[in-house]
Protein backbone atom coordinates (compact mmCIF):
# COMPACT_ATOMS: atom_id res chain seq x y z
CA UNK A 1 0.00 0.00 0.00
CA UNK A 2 1.33 3.41 -0.87
CA UNK A 3 1.98 5.60 2.11
CA UNK A 4 0.26 8.96 2.38
CA UNK A 5 1.87 12.00 3.89
CA UNK A 6 -0.45 14.92 4.61
CA UNK A 7 1.17 18.32 4.96
CA UNK A 8 -0.48 21.52 6.09
CA UNK A 9 0.33 24.38 3.73
CA UNK A 10 -0.80 27.91 4.53
CA UNK A 11 1.49 30.12 2.48
CA UNK A 12 3.89 30.84 5.34
CA UNK A 13 7.63 30.11 5.25
CA UNK A 14 7.38 27.53 8.01
CA UNK A 15 4.67 25.65 6.19
CA UNK A 16 6.95 25.57 3.17
CA UNK A 17 9.62 24.01 5.40
CA UNK A 18 7.03 21.41 6.35
CA UNK A 19 6.32 20.74 2.68
CA UNK A 20 10.03 20.37 1.93
CA UNK A 21 10.41 17.92 4.80
CA UNK A 22 7.37 15.95 3.67
CA UNK A 23 8.64 15.75 0.09
CA UNK A 24 12.07 14.53 1.24
CA UNK A 25 10.40 11.89 3.39
CA UNK A 26 8.10 10.86 0.53
CA UNK A 27 11.08 10.53 -1.80
CA UNK A 28 12.65 7.99 0.57
CA UNK A 29 9.51 5.89 0.91
CA UNK A 30 7.79 6.37 -2.43
CA UNK A 31 4.89 8.01 -0.61
CA UNK A 32 2.17 10.29 -1.91
CA UNK A 33 2.27 13.86 -0.61
CA UNK A 34 -1.02 15.65 -0.09
CA UNK A 35 -0.67 19.38 0.46
CA UNK A 36 -3.73 20.60 2.35
CA UNK A 37 -4.52 24.29 2.62
CA UNK A 38 -7.30 25.18 5.02
CA UNK A 39 -8.91 28.55 4.52
CA UNK A 40 -11.41 30.34 6.66
CA UNK A 41 -14.74 31.88 5.68
CA UNK A 42 -14.22 35.65 6.02
CA UNK A 43 -16.39 37.57 8.48
CA UNK A 44 -16.50 40.33 5.89
CA UNK A 45 -15.10 40.56 2.40
CA UNK A 46 -15.87 38.23 -0.41
CA UNK A 47 -15.72 34.52 0.00
CA UNK A 48 -14.55 34.01 -3.57
CA UNK A 49 -11.59 36.33 -3.11
CA UNK A 50 -10.43 34.51 0.00
CA UNK A 51 -10.80 31.14 -1.64
CA UNK A 52 -8.96 32.29 -4.75
CA UNK A 53 -6.12 33.68 -2.62
CA UNK A 54 -5.87 30.38 -0.75
CA UNK A 55 -5.76 28.52 -4.04
CA UNK A 56 -2.95 30.76 -5.25
CA UNK A 57 -0.95 30.27 -2.04
CA UNK A 58 -1.30 26.52 -2.30
CA UNK A 59 -0.39 26.39 -6.00
CA UNK A 60 2.61 28.64 -5.39
CA UNK A 61 3.97 26.56 -2.52
CA UNK A 62 3.56 23.32 -4.47
CA UNK A 63 5.12 24.85 -7.59
CA UNK A 64 8.17 25.92 -5.57
CA UNK A 65 8.72 22.52 -4.04
CA UNK A 66 11.49 20.41 -5.50
CA UNK A 67 9.55 17.36 -6.63
CA UNK A 68 12.51 15.58 -8.21
CA UNK A 69 12.53 11.90 -7.34
CA UNK A 70 8.91 11.81 -6.22
CA UNK A 71 7.01 8.83 -7.54
CA UNK A 72 3.69 10.70 -7.51
CA UNK A 73 2.89 14.35 -8.15
CA UNK A 74 1.89 16.37 -5.08
CA UNK A 75 -1.86 16.30 -4.55
CA UNK A 76 -3.35 19.72 -3.80
CA UNK A 77 -6.37 19.94 -1.50
CA UNK A 78 -8.20 23.10 -0.63
CA UNK A 79 -10.52 22.90 2.38
CA UNK A 80 -12.62 25.37 4.28
CA UNK A 81 -13.26 25.17 8.02
CA UNK A 82 -11.65 25.17 11.45
CA UNK A 83 -7.95 24.42 10.83
CA UNK A 84 -7.27 21.70 13.40
CA UNK A 85 -10.48 19.80 12.71
CA UNK A 86 -10.00 19.89 8.96
CA UNK A 87 -6.39 18.71 9.24
CA UNK A 88 -7.32 15.89 11.60
CA UNK A 89 -10.02 14.86 9.18
CA UNK A 90 -7.66 15.04 6.19
CA UNK A 91 -5.19 12.89 8.15
CA UNK A 92 -7.64 10.10 8.92
CA UNK A 93 -6.08 7.58 6.53
CA UNK A 94 -2.64 9.16 6.41
CA UNK A 95 0.57 7.57 7.63
CA UNK A 96 2.08 10.85 8.68
CA UNK A 97 1.03 14.48 9.12
CA UNK A 98 3.62 17.22 8.70
CA UNK A 99 3.06 20.74 10.03
CA UNK A 100 5.27 23.81 10.24
CA UNK A 101 5.86 25.31 13.64
CA UNK A 102 4.30 28.69 13.92
CA UNK A 103 6.10 31.31 15.92
CA UNK A 104 3.85 32.13 18.83
CA UNK A 105 4.01 33.90 22.14
CA UNK A 106 4.47 31.54 25.07
CA UNK A 107 1.50 32.90 27.00
CA UNK A 108 -0.82 32.53 24.05
CA UNK A 109 0.38 29.00 23.45
CA UNK A 110 -0.19 28.05 27.09
CA UNK A 111 -3.65 29.54 27.13
CA UNK A 112 -5.00 28.52 23.77
CA UNK A 113 -2.69 25.85 22.51
CA UNK A 114 -1.61 25.75 18.90
CA UNK A 115 -2.86 24.00 15.79
CA UNK A 116 0.04 21.55 15.93
CA UNK A 117 -0.67 20.73 19.60
CA UNK A 118 -4.28 20.06 18.89
CA UNK A 119 -3.60 17.99 15.77
CA UNK A 120 -0.83 16.01 17.52
CA UNK A 121 -3.14 15.25 20.44
CA UNK A 122 -5.99 14.03 18.31
CA UNK A 123 -4.64 12.66 15.05
CA UNK A 124 -4.52 8.88 14.73
CA UNK A 125 -1.17 8.92 12.96
CA UNK A 126 2.19 10.40 13.95
CA UNK A 127 2.47 14.18 13.55
CA UNK A 128 5.75 15.89 12.67
CA UNK A 129 6.24 19.51 13.66
CA UNK A 130 8.98 21.12 11.58
CA UNK A 131 10.76 24.23 12.89
CA UNK A 132 11.55 27.09 10.56
CA UNK A 133 14.82 26.66 8.74
CA UNK A 134 17.85 28.21 10.44
CA UNK A 135 19.14 29.09 6.99
CA UNK A 136 16.21 31.45 6.62
CA UNK A 137 14.86 29.97 3.41
CA UNK A 138 11.91 32.12 2.53
CA UNK A 139 8.86 31.89 0.34
CA UNK A 140 7.42 35.35 0.72
CA UNK A 141 8.93 37.94 -1.51
CA UNK B 1 17.08 15.87 4.08
CA UNK B 2 17.54 12.25 4.87
CA UNK B 3 17.28 11.41 8.53
CA UNK B 4 20.61 10.00 9.72
CA UNK B 5 20.14 9.96 13.44
CA UNK B 6 16.88 10.08 15.35
CA UNK B 7 16.33 10.41 19.04
CA UNK B 8 13.52 8.72 20.96
CA UNK B 9 12.49 9.77 24.46
CA UNK B 10 11.71 6.79 26.69
CA UNK B 11 10.18 6.83 30.15
CA UNK B 12 8.67 3.38 30.50
CA UNK B 13 5.20 4.61 29.44
CA UNK B 14 3.04 2.95 26.80
CA UNK B 15 3.13 6.20 24.81
CA UNK B 16 6.91 6.12 24.70
CA UNK B 17 6.83 2.50 23.53
CA UNK B 18 4.61 3.52 20.58
CA UNK B 19 7.17 6.20 19.75
CA UNK B 20 9.96 3.62 19.82
CA UNK B 21 7.99 1.22 17.62
CA UNK B 22 7.48 3.94 15.05
CA UNK B 23 11.13 4.96 15.15
CA UNK B 24 12.28 1.35 14.84
CA UNK B 25 10.02 0.91 11.82
CA UNK B 26 11.60 3.93 10.18
CA UNK B 27 15.17 2.92 10.98
CA UNK B 28 14.93 -0.82 10.43
CA UNK B 29 17.22 -2.08 7.69
CA UNK B 30 18.70 1.38 7.11
CA UNK B 31 21.88 3.15 8.20
CA UNK B 32 19.85 5.37 10.45
CA UNK B 33 20.93 5.38 14.09
CA UNK B 34 18.34 5.41 16.86
CA UNK B 35 19.42 7.05 20.12
CA UNK B 36 17.08 6.17 22.97
CA UNK B 37 17.14 8.70 25.79
CA UNK B 38 15.76 8.77 29.29
CA UNK B 39 15.83 12.07 31.13
CA UNK B 40 16.20 11.99 34.90
CA UNK B 41 14.43 15.12 36.01
CA UNK B 42 15.64 16.73 39.20
CA UNK B 43 12.25 18.06 40.11
CA UNK B 44 10.39 14.79 40.16
CA UNK B 45 13.01 12.19 40.88
CA UNK B 46 16.17 13.45 42.44
CA UNK B 47 15.40 16.23 44.84
CA UNK B 48 13.32 14.09 47.14
CA UNK B 49 14.77 12.86 50.44
CA UNK B 50 17.05 10.48 48.73
CA UNK B 51 20.31 9.17 50.00
CA UNK B 52 23.29 9.02 47.72
CA UNK B 53 22.98 5.27 47.67
CA UNK B 54 19.30 5.32 46.70
CA UNK B 55 20.09 7.79 43.97
CA UNK B 56 22.89 5.62 42.64
CA UNK B 57 20.62 2.56 42.67
CA UNK B 58 17.88 4.49 40.95
CA UNK B 59 20.18 5.57 38.21
CA UNK B 60 21.49 2.05 37.82
CA UNK B 61 17.94 0.67 37.58
CA UNK B 62 16.97 3.25 34.96
CA UNK B 63 20.07 2.48 32.93
CA UNK B 64 19.15 -1.20 33.13
CA UNK B 65 15.58 -0.46 31.96
CA UNK B 66 16.95 1.61 29.10
CA UNK B 67 19.23 -1.22 27.99
CA UNK B 68 16.68 -3.88 28.93
CA UNK B 69 12.88 -3.96 29.08
CA UNK B 70 12.28 -0.60 27.42
CA UNK B 71 14.31 -1.43 24.33
CA UNK B 72 13.47 -5.09 23.94
CA UNK B 73 11.99 -4.61 20.49
CA UNK B 74 15.34 -3.31 19.23
CA UNK B 75 17.10 -6.49 20.29
CA UNK B 76 14.65 -9.22 19.26
CA UNK B 77 15.30 -11.73 16.51
CA UNK B 78 15.21 -10.05 13.12
CA UNK B 79 15.71 -6.60 14.64
CA UNK B 80 17.83 -4.62 12.24
CA UNK B 81 18.19 -1.29 13.99
CA UNK B 82 21.43 0.45 14.82
CA UNK B 83 20.96 2.00 18.24
CA UNK B 84 22.46 3.17 21.52
CA UNK B 85 21.10 4.59 24.76
CA UNK B 86 21.79 7.75 26.73
CA UNK B 87 20.75 8.52 30.31
CA UNK B 88 20.82 12.23 31.00
CA UNK B 89 19.97 14.49 33.94
CA UNK B 90 18.11 17.71 33.40
CA UNK B 91 15.46 19.95 35.00
CA UNK B 92 12.84 18.83 32.49
CA UNK B 93 12.24 16.05 30.00
CA UNK B 94 12.09 18.48 27.10
CA UNK B 95 15.34 20.28 27.96
CA UNK B 96 17.12 16.96 28.52
CA UNK B 97 16.00 15.64 25.14
CA UNK B 98 17.06 18.86 23.40
CA UNK B 99 20.45 18.71 25.11
CA UNK B 100 21.10 15.17 23.90
CA UNK B 101 19.73 16.01 20.44
CA UNK B 102 22.37 18.73 20.14
CA UNK B 103 25.14 16.50 21.53
CA UNK B 104 24.52 13.59 19.19
CA UNK B 105 23.55 15.81 16.25
CA UNK B 106 20.08 14.27 15.80
CA UNK B 107 17.97 15.07 12.72
CA UNK B 108 14.65 14.06 14.22
CA UNK B 109 13.10 13.75 17.67
CA UNK B 110 10.42 11.15 18.33
CA UNK B 111 8.17 11.23 21.39
CA UNK B 112 4.92 9.67 22.50
CA UNK B 113 1.79 11.79 22.68
CA UNK B 114 1.44 10.65 26.27
CA UNK B 115 4.12 10.05 28.84
CA UNK B 116 7.14 12.20 29.68
CA UNK B 117 5.73 13.91 32.70
CA UNK B 118 3.07 14.03 35.32
CA UNK B 119 0.10 16.21 36.03
CA UNK B 120 2.01 19.49 35.95
CA UNK B 121 3.35 18.64 32.52
CA UNK B 122 -0.12 17.86 31.31
CA UNK B 123 -1.53 21.09 32.67
CA UNK B 124 1.27 23.12 31.12
CA UNK B 125 1.02 21.39 27.81
CA UNK B 126 3.18 18.30 28.24
CA UNK B 127 6.83 17.71 27.50
CA UNK B 128 6.09 16.35 24.03
CA UNK B 129 4.20 19.47 23.03
CA UNK B 130 6.76 21.77 24.59
CA UNK B 131 9.37 20.05 22.47
CA UNK B 132 7.44 20.71 19.28
CA UNK B 133 7.65 24.42 20.08
CA UNK B 134 11.24 24.59 21.24
CA UNK B 135 13.37 21.95 19.53
CA UNK B 136 15.69 22.89 16.69
CA UNK B 137 14.88 19.64 14.91
CA UNK B 138 11.57 18.37 13.56
CA UNK B 139 9.64 16.54 16.28
CA UNK B 140 7.36 13.56 15.66
CA UNK B 141 4.54 13.05 18.14
CA UNK B 142 3.34 9.43 17.94
CA UNK B 143 -0.20 8.75 19.19
CA UNK B 144 -0.78 6.01 21.69
CA UNK B 145 -3.55 4.29 19.76
CA UNK B 146 -2.04 4.68 16.35
CA UNK B 147 -3.13 2.56 13.43
CA UNK B 148 -1.12 -0.48 12.59
CA UNK B 149 1.28 -0.24 9.68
Amino acid sequence: MTRRIVVGVDGTDTSFEALRWAVAEARTHGAIVEAVHVWQMPSHGRRDDVEAAAQTDLARAVALADVGGLSHPIVKKLRCGPVSEVLIDAARDADLVVLGRRPQARTKRLLKGSVSDSVARRARCPVVVVPSSPSGMTLSG
Amino acid sequence: MTVRRLLVGLDGSAGAQRALEWAAGLASGTDMEVVVVHVLTYGTELVRDMSFETMTNWRRDLAADLEGAWTELLRGPGAAVRWRSVLVESDSASSGLMQVAAEVDADLLVVGAQGHGGLVDRVLGGASYRLTHLARQPVVVVPRDRQAG
